[in-house]
């Protein structure tokens, strides 16, 4: 999986990945292009250079050698496809020689600007020898043409075409042209063959300044952001402290608003997630399934501390049905994908399933025997679940946390929809009862629903 | 005004005269190839531009690899032309070469910019009078208008619409402020009240007018058309009753496309025409011979726009 396969799936994760500041073509691609890693090791280094990117920019010195780099990525061309014509074999015209000497330059112009960035991942390799066979005049300029110094022969033939101008013989005019066209073409070959022999390093450029690029938008964002470094452990646990969920953590913050960041720990345990409607449960588990792909994409994540462990795969199922094109009925989809999620955990990898409300959309006699069976099933594997649901009796041994809910009872009656949000406490609190908090006529009253309707329930419920 | 009435020459005609003061670095581009189809159906005499040293040109790849002169590429663009990416470059040598630059106008606007960046003091641009658009005010400064024979072989036609042109042209501004606002307006048609608020009428297209007669004049008869004047619209317009007092706001003069006749009935019906932005025509230049070889009597055709256009003529097979 790439990060653009997963960015167009979750729009919390492509939330952090537009707010990065890439600058350059080959950047965006590189970015695009990340893979799902699985791999720690590799993780841990790719963390070790966002970290010694950040120290890098902690002078003001470094940022305004950067600002200088940035601009010149600004205006970067990707030479990828010139290269592959030169690979196979084509010789180049002008244009492409231009930007092959334009990119070489710009490389060179970072080179030094970051001359003392001592990070060995993102060292730029050496263009010299490529500038060399297109700056035959080294004038460091970033224009290019058949330059006259590259053959006297040219120049003479040039001079003969010039001074045929003045004869009105045009068809002389027009043979002195073809001569010099066709020297030209001879040394279009000639830089051409040159070039081929430095398409290694050229690419070596290419990769460095995308990686150049990448690393730096991340740990400018992640500094500003107070994204933190993940570790990475083997111990089968994880446990975030202040996680937010950055798409509504800066909304929140734009209008002013506070957002309560959530401490959660898990393992491979099950975990049942109960509280009151609109307690931010299905938050918590984007949350937690952004946070897993950001670490597993080499990004630091959105809260004060984090301890992961890889994954073969985020699994989520939080009802927005997919597959409605199928003619699928709600239930069909979500039991349709939860036998996917099972038959994929049973194959022993390690997975990370988050669902919201199982078995919501069915009755709840049937819905409580369907999660306490998946939770029976999911404990014996070897993949992290977290589960959320209103129903209460749920028998399985499990780990069982609640959304605090509301904080002050009492006033209840006072809270207007709008500010909701500040009467609920959002931290987890460990469960030790099968008994699910009753909230839901409460809130429907907030929410200015019918009051015969509100009334008439509050009747039966006491019966 | 039409293919071949000599565009081209004028442009060739500038340049070599621009060339003679060596202080000014010129700058030169052309709109898309768009405007120059009829040229590769025709197959007719296209002469290309005839640049001299110091002169940078923005050309796309195409044409770049084809030209005929010594030039040093500046800068190549992201972004794709029909023909490829667009190339500046300043030229070394003297020699021809085929221009055809963005196909759109706020591109446009940037390659003027660019061209400036580069040094360029003055900046001309290779139009089409059938995408004039692109002479618009809001991107060129001034413009040059070519007629000729290949517009009619009829002396008294081609004076005809030349003039026509020409009137339009001269079509009088709205007030500043007025102006100003209308600009940025980038479609649709709109009310201006008496108070001059501007008013969305949420007509999407002049086309769909017969739907929306009733819309059209709720906020009174000051009307703002984004887009073209069609002869649709002017006959629409016509068979109103009180046309006298219906005025009627075009971007800018390159907007019409109604017939003359149609605006003529509402200009003598005293119907009223407003620009947003005027244009600044500062000469118009004549070929008297049409692609056939046809030859008008230039005298007698310079002779007759002068009588009805009091801006420089001039016959580019003369000058």
């Amino acid at each position: 999986m790439t990060l653009k396969q997963a960015i167009e799936k979750h729009s919390g994760l492509s939330y952090v990945v537009n707010q990065l500041k890439i600058h350059s073509p080959m950047g965006r691609k590189a970015l695009l292009e990340t893979k799902f890693s699985k791999d720690a090791v590799c993780l841990k280094s790719q963390f070790e250079i966002i970290s010694a990117c950040q120290r890098y920019i902690s002078t003001n010195a470094n940022k305004k050698q950067l600002g200088k780099v940035f601009s010149i990525l600004e205006c970067i061309h990707d030479i990828s496809g010139t290269i592959k014509l030169l690979e196979n074999n084509n010789t180049l015209d002008d244009i492409s020689l231009f930007e092959i000497k334009s990119f070489s330059i710009s490389v060179s112009n970072i080179k030094s600007l970051l001359f003392d960035l001592d990070i060995k991942e993102l060292i730029i390799p050496d263009l010299d020898s490529v500038i060399s066979i297109l700056d035959p005049e080294k004038l460091q300029l970033n224009q290019f043409y058949i330059y006259s110094a590259y053959s006297k022969e040219l120049v003479k033939k040039r001079k003969q075409w010039e001074e045929s101008k003045g004869n009105n013989n045009e068809d002389l005019v027009n043979k002195l042209f073809l001569e010099c066209v066709a020297l030209e073409d001879e040394i279009r070959e000639e830089l051409s063959t040159k070039l081929r022999s430095q398409t290694m390093i050229l690419y070596d450029a290419i990769n460095t300044i995308s990686k150049i690029d990448i690393n730096f938008a991340k740990a400018i964002y992640f500094f500003n952001k107070r994204f933190s470094e993940p570790t990475i452990n083997n111990s089968d646990t994880i446990s975030y402290t202040k996680l937010v969920y950055p798409l509504l953590y800066d909304k929140f913050l734009e209008n002013y608003r506070t957002f309560q960041p959530i401490d959660i720990s898990f393992s491979l345990a099950p975990t049942l997630i109960t509280g009151a409607n609109m307690a931010g449960k299905t938050l918590l588990l984007k949350s937690i399934s952004l946070a897993q792909f950001l670490a597993q994409f080499a990004f630091f994540l959105p809260c004060e501390n984090a301890e992961i462990c890889l994954v073969e795969n985020v699994l989520i199922s939080i009802g927005d049905n997919q597959n409605e094109e199928e003619g699928l009925s709600s239930y069909a989809s979500e039991i349709l994908l939860l036998n996917d999620f099972i038959q994929k955990a049973k194959q022993g990898k390690k997975y990370l399933i988050l669902i919201d409300e199982l078995a919501r959309t069915t009755n709840p006699t049937e819905g409580v025997a369907i999660v306490d069976s998946y939770l029976k099933i999911i404990s014996k594997t070897n993949s992290f679940s977290i589960t959320t649901t209103h129903y209460s009796g749920i028998k399985t041994p499990c780990k069982r946390l609640r959304v605090k809910g509301f904080i002050n009872k009492e006033n209840k009656k006072m809270i207007s929809i709008k500010d909701i949000q500040g009467h609920i406490d959002y931290s987890l609190i460990e469960e030790k009862e099968e008994k699910v908090p009753n909230e839901a006529l409460n809130i429907a009253s907030l929410l200015n629903i019918d009051k015969e309707l509100i009334e008439e329930a509050k009747k039966l419920i006491k019966k | 005004m039409e293919k071949n009435t000599g565009k081209t020459e004028t442009l060739n005609y500038v340049l070599s005269r621009l060339c003679s003061f060596s202080s000014i670095k010129i700058g030169i581009t052309s709109i898309g190839i768009d405007g120059e189809k009829t040229d590769q159906v025709t197959n007719t005499h296209k002469p290309e531009i005839t640049l001299y040293p110091n002169t940078i040109f923005v050309t796309a790849e195409q044409f770049y690899n084809q030209k005929e002169i010594i030039a040093n590429i500046l800068s190549v663009s992201n972004q794709n032309s029909a023909l490829g990416r667009l190339v500046t470059a300043k030229t070394i040598s003297s020699g021809k070469v085929k221009l055809s630059g963005p196909g759109n106008t706020s591109w446009l606007k940037n390659v003027i910019e660019e061209l400036k960046g580069f040094g360029s003091d003055i900046v001309l641009v290779d139009g089409a009078l059938s995408r004039m658009s692109f002479g618009s005010p809001s991107i060129t400064d001034a413009m040059v208008l070519s007629t000729g024979a290949a517009l009619s072989i009829d002396i008294k036609t081609l004076v005809k619409k030349t003039a026509f042109v020409y009137r339009m042209s001269q079509l009088p501004q709205v007030q500043e402020n007025l102006s100003l606002r209308l600009i940025n307006i980038e479609q649709g048609i709109w009310a201006i009240d008496n108070e001059d608020n501007i008013i969305d009428l949420k007509i999407p297209s002049i086309l769909m007018i017969e739907n929306n007669k009733e819309k059209i004049f709720a906020y009174g008869k000051r009307i703002f058309i984004s887009g073209i004047i069609t002869d649709k619209l002017m006959q629409f317009l016509l068979a109103q009753k009180d046309v006298d007092k219906i005025e009627i706001i075009i971007r800018d003069f390159t907007r019409v496309f109604a017939s003359i006749e149609n605006i003529n009935r509402f200009l003598q019906k005293q119907g009223k025409l407003y620009v947003a932005q005027r244009t600044n025509l500062i000469a118009i230049t004549v070929n008297p011979t049409s692609p056939s070889g046809y030859n008008l009597n230039s005298e007698e055709l310079i002779n007759a726009l002068k009588k009805e256009i009091p801006i420089p003529i001039y016959n580019i097979k003369e000058i």
